[in-house]
């Protein structure tokens, strides 16, 4: 295995709406098999960080390197080592669970798309229900369905953004099962979240981002649960 | 290979939903038709007339049940995040502008042909010129007006006003589109002009390819802004 391996790298990320900045001179570098934990309060610019990385939206200032490549020349051929869980759902109310995947999957130009498509469903229980419409879905079916199109195209780096916000408990259950498989295969990961539980028991290194800035950042076995909840109320108050 | 493929996906789940829901042709349908009715009760035109008028009052009904449609373009992406999720995938987004490009004008080209067909029925319309110099300046004039629409479509999806605000930037940007297709419809309804139907029709396809150029150029920073 190369563990020093840099995979994801953001370097002296800054961005600015209008003439507030909301992630000033951030840099995190992840090697391979690392699951970072990102937490802190509402406002800190955890999801504008990962937005930017998922390159869904471009930074004021700074760079972003997927595998030593900067995602401004290597932009299609980084995106495909990317998966992204956000609040939204990413899916069309008019189209049926396999058109939506099939969909995603065209467009990732995944080979042996059915086959893919059906070991999808099966794995977050959704296989009897391919051919309904997506409108007709509840909605921890469709989140069910979420997670299914973020591992669609078998990514190499996965951005989670609180992902389990209004998950219910077999969706959870689901999501957790494919996030141990996941990082079990030495793939990268970044997780934000408000859950300090959950943040610490998945991570293997844990980052608080507070008013655009990293202010801690640690190995996981450096630090007590206790500590670092210490740590983060710390930081937070401050 | 795969950008066509790309693009054929994105045209194919325009239509598998449109069809599924029929929601932006149907509402085109009802306008464009409600106008061309209106107008039937408004004006009884003899041939003369027909050269005329006819030509304004059928490109009134396509351009304005055209808009209608526009507006739905990019409606569905922003539903659930979807064009996040589109931004995310590895297509570029010059293909994505050309896909919504063919699927608004193949959905706009749709309803302009049931439009056509009531519009002659009603006012007993008689090209001089053979039809298909017609369905060919259909083309030419929907894809033009197509091409700023998509995009102009793609920047008021997202704003409250957007109904509002697609015409606004829409209209004065197609003005040429409008002017030639007009004259060279009234041609082919035997009127004389100062130009031959050729020289509207390139006029025409000139538009076309100047903004899709000019469009595939700037989509990303529309999009990304």
């Amino acid at each position: 295995m190369s563990e020093t391996k840099s995979v994801f790298e953001a370097q002296n990320i800054v961005k600015r709406f209008g003439r507030s900045a909301v992630l000033k001179k951030l840099n995190l570098r992840l090697k391979q098999g690392e699951f970072v934990s990102i937490f802190g309060p509402n406002g800190a610019g955890k999801t504008t960080f990962l937005k930017i990385s998922a390159m869904i939206i471009s930074p004021s200032e700074g760079n972003i390197l997927v595998f030593g490549e900067n995602i401004k020349n290597a932009g299609d051929l980084a995106r495909v080592e990317i998966g992204f869980i956000a609040h939204d759902t990413f899916l069309y109310r008019n189209l049926t669970a396999r058109e939506n995947l099939k969909f995603y999957g065209n467009i990732y130009g995944i080979e042996d798309i059915d086959s893919t498509i059906n070991h999808c469903l099966e794995s977050v229980g959704l296989l009897n229900r391919a051919e309904d419409l997506v409108s007709k879905f509840s909605r921890g079916m469709l989140q069910r369905l979420t997670i299914a199109r973020a591992f669609l195209h078998d990514p190499t780096i996965m951005f989670l953004d609180e992902p389990y916000t209004g998950l219910d408990s077999t969706a959870s259950v689901f999501l957790n099962e494919l996030i141990h498989k996941f990082y079990n295969t030495d793939k990268t990961g970044i997780l934000t979240t408000h859950n300090l539980d959950q943040g610490y028991d998945l991570a293997t290194r844990l980052v608080i981002l507070n008013n655009g800035r990293i202010e801690f950042d640690a190995d996981k076995d450096s630090i007590s649960k206790n500590d670092f909840r210490d740590k983060y109320t710390e930081i937070i108050s401050s | 290979m795969i950008y066509i493929s790309q693009i054929v996906s994105v045209i194919r789940k325009d239509i598998i939903a449109e069809l599924r829901t029929k929601s932006t042709i149907g509402a085109m349908l009802l306008f464009g038709l409600t106008i061309v009715v209106v107008f039937s009760f408004s004006f009884n035109l003899d041939l003369q007339e027909q050269k005329n008028l006819a030509p304004g009052l059928l490109w009134t009904a396509f351009i304005f049940s055209a808009i209608l449609g526009l507006n739905y373009s990019f409606s569905s992406e922003y539903e659930n995040g979807c064009m996040q999720g589109l931004l995310l995938s590895p297509i570029p987004r010059s293909a994505i502008y050309i896909a919504k490009l063919i699927s608004n004008s193949i959905f706009i080209l749709f309803s302009e042909l049931v439009i056509l067909g009531f519009f002659v029925w009603l006012f007993d319309v008689r090209f001089t010129m053979n039809w298909h110099w017609f369905v060919l300046l259909m083309v030419l004039g929907t894809i033009g007006f197509s091409a700023t629409g998509t995009i102009f479509s793609a920047i008021s999806a997202e704003t409250r006003m957007k109904v509002f605000i697609l015409p606004l930037l829409q209209l004065p940007m197609t003005i040429p589109v409008m002017i030639a297709a007009v004259e060279a419809t009234s041609i082919l309804l035997g009127k004389e002009t100062k130009f031959t139907f050729d020289a509207w029709s390139t006029m025409l396809l000139v538009y076309d390819v100047i903004f899709i150029t000019l469009s595939v150029m700037l989509f990303e920073y529309i999009l990304e802004e």
